[in-house]
This record gives structure tokens, sequence and C-alpha cells, in this order.
């Protein structure tokens, strides 16, 4: 790892139009990602993490512009990527690329391991016949199977082979950038651990920077260097993953990590819980203020009116209104306060000014 | 000690008869060179009031045990091959249709993983589950409807009597669980099987389900079958646990004594695996390879393939359930075996 931007993305909107009537006039946007802005050092992992709708994935499609975004740059390698053309596109793609959750639709069921992986080592590196199957095996071996795979069809593997294929296909064209979205939500405890084990080793030999995208609070604390927390399309808290889950700055991320079960039960029943109340607002209307606020056990005034902005912090950021406006957290842990439902006391008690 | 006081009220509930007993029970499916057995010689049972979790990776046949229980596997492709399923002492293998009918969602209900699937994307919620009332009692459709109001506001569904008018698909992934539940809970069950219920949820949502799930058993004194591939989920939630692996349980203890003592390595294996498990530092410690054939390990440990403490023993012959007091496990070295648990 090094302190080297790869990638830096800067006010990404991506948003999608509801059509509707007969005409299919745009009634609405959802607002799927609003105003994204991070960076990926070379050789690091960045695991981004929400819930369903928060945005994560169409983020990740947007770095390599598999989609379009509506708004803001996306820089790789000091490159802006939306003004490439097709075919500068296409060699720098070659350097990003990515894996899916589902490796069953991800890999053409007709084509044998040797084509799928073989493809891009003929795109992107003109390698055919037995130069390419030599390069194919190499690749396989890399990522924990066999040359004698080479001419089998996706059918006749398990759910973590295939995701090995689908890692080796990746690698092929020597990318410096692999993103990952939910790569292992697919898969079984014990076949998840393996992959994951995998992809750090990847990491350690090649040197290449992942973005990984993930539900699993716990699997992207494992995997990443920094963790970025999503909701409702923006980042409200980016930081060192050790501090992200032991020190979180955000209420969310501490709703978040309070909601992940830990498999001891002793511990599991012990511990504080905050259960937020409904469901995340939709995308096409996401609230005024704080787009938590919702859902905030400390939500005050301000939050239902002001937006609050990123505010800069030792290894990251936080977007809440506690940390500049409200008890003045100034970056330090959300988890130092009481919520309003669990202490009778006004937040602002339990904190030094 | 948490864990003796545990181990005293468990001992209670052994000598107390169970609510449902699955003794020595056998699914097959037919397949293109015969019959393929997916639940093997499965025995365990659940007392009145209490959270038996059901836990295994893809596959394991955890939903085909809890399906066959409700008796909808489908005859054919599928067979049930060995065994008795015991409910409040009565087979329900032995139950023709409109017996069994009489059954299912009257004193077993069952809720599923996916609940816009499981429900009428046509009807209203509201229709739904006045039909779920009228089906087992004999009330009028306006009786049904006040019920059907009482149970979605039970389950935390604000406005309860507007949401009835609402189609399945104006409600969000967790509603549909609530109102999945609400109907599940129509004819107050005394059991009810719960298939992987949050495993399609986001964890804030998750939470939700849960701490409705706790609240209600609690309530209505109703015992929970819970299947879940989730160790965090079932630490939350289950009283007794059986782990199933390749179609057979393995190991079934308290909640307690599974995580802090495992006696199965393929339990040791899944806690090792976990992500939580050691220093976030650590690397993981995944089981090697994959879940093998059924046939190809009939005669030895189905875990054998894959098990770091493997000896010729485990090859020898296949490895029956042994029970020590209120534990049982599927290994014949777990007298020289001391495994890694929570603790």
């Amino acid at each position: 790892m090094s302190d080297e931007t790869l990638v830096k993305v800067q006010g990404l909107q991506k948003h999608f139009p509801v059509r509707s009537g007969l005409f299919g006039r745009v009634t609405a946007q959802v607002r799927a990602v609003d105003g994204v802005d991070f960076e990926i050092h070379r050789g690091e992992t960045l695991g981004l993490v929400g819930e369903s709708g928060s945005g994560k994935s169409t983020t990740g499609r947007a770095v390599l512009r598999l989609i379009e975004p509506s708004a803001g740059s996306v820089h790789f390698d000091g490159v802006d990527i939306l003004s490439l053309d097709s075919g500068a596109l296409r060699r720098t793609r070659a350097r990003m690329q990515m894996i899916f959750q589902d490796p069953y639709s991800s890999l053409d069921p007709q084509a044998t391991v040797a084509d799928s992986v073989g493809e891009p080592l003929r795109v992107h590196r003109g390698l055919r016949g037995r130069a390419r199957d030599d390069a194919v095996v190499e690749l396989l071996e890399t990522v924990g199977l066999q040359a004698r795979h080479l001419r089998r069809f996706p059918y006749e593997f398990s759910g973590g082979q295939r995701q090995r294929i689908c890692i080796a296909r990746a690698l092929a064209p020597s990318p410096d950038l692999l993103v990952c979205d939910e790569p292992v939500s697919a898969l079984d405890v014990s076949i998840q651990a393996q992959v994951i084990n995998l992809l750090e080793d990847i990491q350690q030999e090649f040197g290449i920077a992942l973005l990984f995208i993930s539900h699993d609070l716990a699997v992207v604390r494992h995997i990443s260097d920094r963790i970025a927390v999503m909701y409702l399309g923006r980042i409200v808290e980016i930081g060192e993953a050790e501090q992200v889950y032991t020190q979180p700055r955000h209420p969310y991320t501490e709703a978040l990590l309070s909601a992940i079960p830990v498999p001891d039960p002793v511990v599991q029943r012990r511990r504080d819980r905050i259960v937020l109340d409904g469901d995340i607002p939709s995308p096409l209307a996401p609230p005024p203020g704080c787009r938590f606020h919702t859902r905030c056990p400390y939500a005050m005034d301000v939050c239902r009116e002001v937006d609050p902005p990123m505010i800069p912090m030792a290894g990251g950021g936080v977007a809440c209104h506690l940390h500049d406006r409200g008890p003045r957290l100034h970056g330090r842990s959300v988890l130092e306060i009481e919520p309003r439902s669990r202490a009778a006391e006004p937040v602002h008690a339990n904190v030094k000014p | 000690m948490t864990t003796l006081i545990v181990n005293e009220e468990v001992m209670d509930e052994v000598r107390a008869d169970p609510l449902l007993s699955v003794e020595n029970f056998a699914v097959e499916f037919a397949t293109g060179h015969g019959w393929s057995r997916v639940v093997d010689d499965v025995s365990f049972s659940v007392r009145a009031g209490e959270t038996m979790g059901l836990v295994g990776e893809s596959g394991s046949g955890k939903s085909v045990t809890a399906m066959s229980i409700m008796r909808l596997i489908p005859t054919p492709p599928g067979r049930i091959a060995a065994g008795r399923i015991l409910f409040e002492g009565q087979d329900l293998l032995a139950l023709d249709e409109p017996q069994m009918r009489k059954v299912r969602g009257n004193h077993i209900a069952m809720i599923f993983q996916e609940p816009l699937t499981a429900l009428n994307p046509a009807f209203t919620i509201g229709d739904q589950l006045v039909e779920a009332i009228r089906a087992h009692r004999k009330v009028t459709r306006k009786q049904a409807g006040d019920r059907a109001a009482e149970l979605l506001d039970l389950v935390g569904i604000p406005g309860a009597r507007q949401r009835l008018r609402d189609y399945p698909h104006r409600f969000s992934g967790g509603m549909l669980q609530r109102a999945m539940i609400a109907g599940a809970l129509a004819c107050s069950p005394k059991l009810l099987i719960a298939d992987e219920p949050t495993t399609a949820l986001d964890v804030t949502v998750q939470a939700q389900i849960l701490t409705l799930l706790r609240g209600l058993q609690q309530e209505f004194n109703m015992a929970m079958l819970f299947i879940s591939h989730d160790l965090g989920v079932v630490a939350d939630i289950c009283d007794r646990v059986a782990v199933m692996y390749a179609g057979q349980i393995v190991e079934s203890a308290t909640v307690y004594e599974l995580f802090e003592r495992p006696l199965h390595p393929y339990t040791e294996g899944l806690l090792l695996a976990m992500p939580q498990h050691g220093k976030p530092t650590d690397r993981l410690v995944p089981i090697p390879g994959v879940v093998p054939e059924a046939a190809s390990v009939a005669d030895r440990c189905r875990f054998e393939t894959r098990c770091r403490y493997a000896a010729d023993e485990c090859r020898a012959a296949p490895v029956p359930l042994t029970s020590y007091g209120p534990r049982a496990t599927r290994c014949v070295r777990s007298k020289d075996l001391v495994l890694g648990g929570t603790s």
C-alpha cells in the first residue's frame, strides 16, 4: 500500500429517471448516488458498506464507467475516465476489473474456463492458442485451480470455484484496481473464508487496489484498510477500518454495527442494541436536511433542516451535526453519548464541550 | 455462572414431553440414477415455547427437513424414506391431506425467506390474511377483517387498518415479512417454522424482525423451529441448536454449550471461518474443500474429507449420532478432541 492516489472520485452523482404515462415522460429521479467523494490509494482496500438502496453498487459501477454518471468526475491514475473516447476507455479498462456477487450468472454457461479466462488475454494482450492456454493455466493456479480444469464448463464447478474463475478472469489483464461487488455474499461461510483469503493473497502478490462493496460489516472490517459507509446515496462516514468498527463517528454506523449479530450467545445477549425504526426512505424523495434524521436516535432540530457537510477528520471524515453543531464530538466516537431513547438527560449532558 | 443455570433449565425441559419430535427421518429425491438421500437419519425435538435452531450451509438438508414437517415436499420427485414426525404425539406422516390441512397454518405455521414470493401479488394483504383466518376459523368476513387489522398492528405495522387495503408491492421487504408473520400468527399456532426469515433483509431490518419474533414468542408461548445459515442470528435467538451437514445432524446442544465448546469439528470449523473470529488482522480459517456428494461418503464420516482431525477410524464406518447427556455429536473422536469455541 502507498499514499499514491489511484482513483479519485469527486461529486459523483447517478440519477435514474423514472418514466411513466403514455409518452414515457420523466416524472421523477431516483437519486441512487447523490454526491460521493472518495479516493483509493494504490494497493489498498477500500470497503464500501451499506444496505440495499444505499447506492454502493451504483458507485462501484460508475467508477468503472459501466454506467454513465449524471455528474461528478472519476480520475483513474490521473486520467479523467469520463472524458475518454471508447477506444481509450477500453485500453484503460484493462487496468480496472470487476467481480460480481453471483458467480453463476457472470460466466457464459457455454464457454469453457479456457475461453472465459482467455478472452481478456486475447483482447488486451493479443494471446492466442497455446500461449493463451499457458497463461490461463498460470492464472488458474494463482486462484487455486488446476490445469485439468481448462476445458470444463461453469456447471461443473461449485459456487466458490466459479468465483475463483471470475477472479482469474479479472486478473488476466493485470489490473491495478479490482472492484468487488458483494463477491462472497452468495457463498457459504466456510467457502467465503477461502475466497477472502484468496483476494488478500492476490492483493499482496500483485499490489492491486480493491474497492470491496458489501453489506457485511464484519467481512469488510476484516479485508479493508479503510471503510466508507453509505446511506441513501451518500457517504456518511469514512475512516480507518479499525476506527470505523470500534469508534464509529456516525449514528448510522453505530446502528449498523449494533444490528450485526455476534456469533457468541454470551456476548450477543448482553450487548446494548440500537434497533432503528422504520426502513430506509425512498431515494425518489430523500428526506430534507440529514438523510438519516428520520431514523436517527440523536436527531436534533438542525438535522431536519441542514444537510450536514462532510467534516474532515483524522483518517477520513463524517457527515453529522453531532460533530459541528450538536454536542460537538469533534470527531470522537458517537458511542460516547447516549441516544435520547436510552438517556433521560438531554444529549449534551454526557459530552464535554 | 450463566452456563450452569442454563444447564439446569435445560435439564428440566429435557424431562418434559416435546411438542414436536422428529425421529430417524430420511428424505430421498429421484435423480437420473436412482434415489438420492438428501436428509438422512435426522432426529431432534422442539419443546413448547422454546426456539430450536437448525443451522447449516446450502444443501445441508435443513430446508427440506422443515418443509417435510409441513408435508410440503412434492412427491414425486421426493419421497419420505424413513422415520416419524410426531406433533403432540401424533405422527404427521400418517395423516392424509385433508387432515394435514387442519394442522398446517393452524397448529403449525411457517414463514419463508422471500416474503414477496410467498404472497400473491394480485390480492391485497388484507384479503390474504382474511383467507388464512377463515381457512381455520368459522368467522364472518367482517370479524376476520378485524382480526387481520389486529394482527398487523401486533406485528408493528403502523396504520394497520389502512394497510390491509394495500397490495404486497406497496410494502417494503421488512414490512412484508411482518405481514407474513401476522398471517402465521392468525390461528395462534403452537409451533412456528421460520425458514431463513431474515436472510433477504438488511441487517437493521433483521434486528427489528428478530426483536419482533422474540417478543411474540414470549407473549404467546409459541415454539419456534428457526432455520438459518447465520451463526450470529442463531446465537441471538435460539435456545438449542442442531447443526446439519450433508443431510445429517452432526451436533446438537444448547446454544451456550455449542458456541462455547463445540463437540463436532464441523461446528468448530464454522465458528473459526467467521470473520469475527480472532483478531481482525488474523487470516481467516476456511474449511478446506467442498461438501461431497452424500453417496461418495456413505460408508464413513461425511465430514471426513474436509476434517483436520480425520483419522483411520473416521473412514471405517458411518458414524452414528451419540448422546452425551443433553448433547449429541456425530464424531467418533469426540472423546479425545478438545475443540475451540468462543471461550
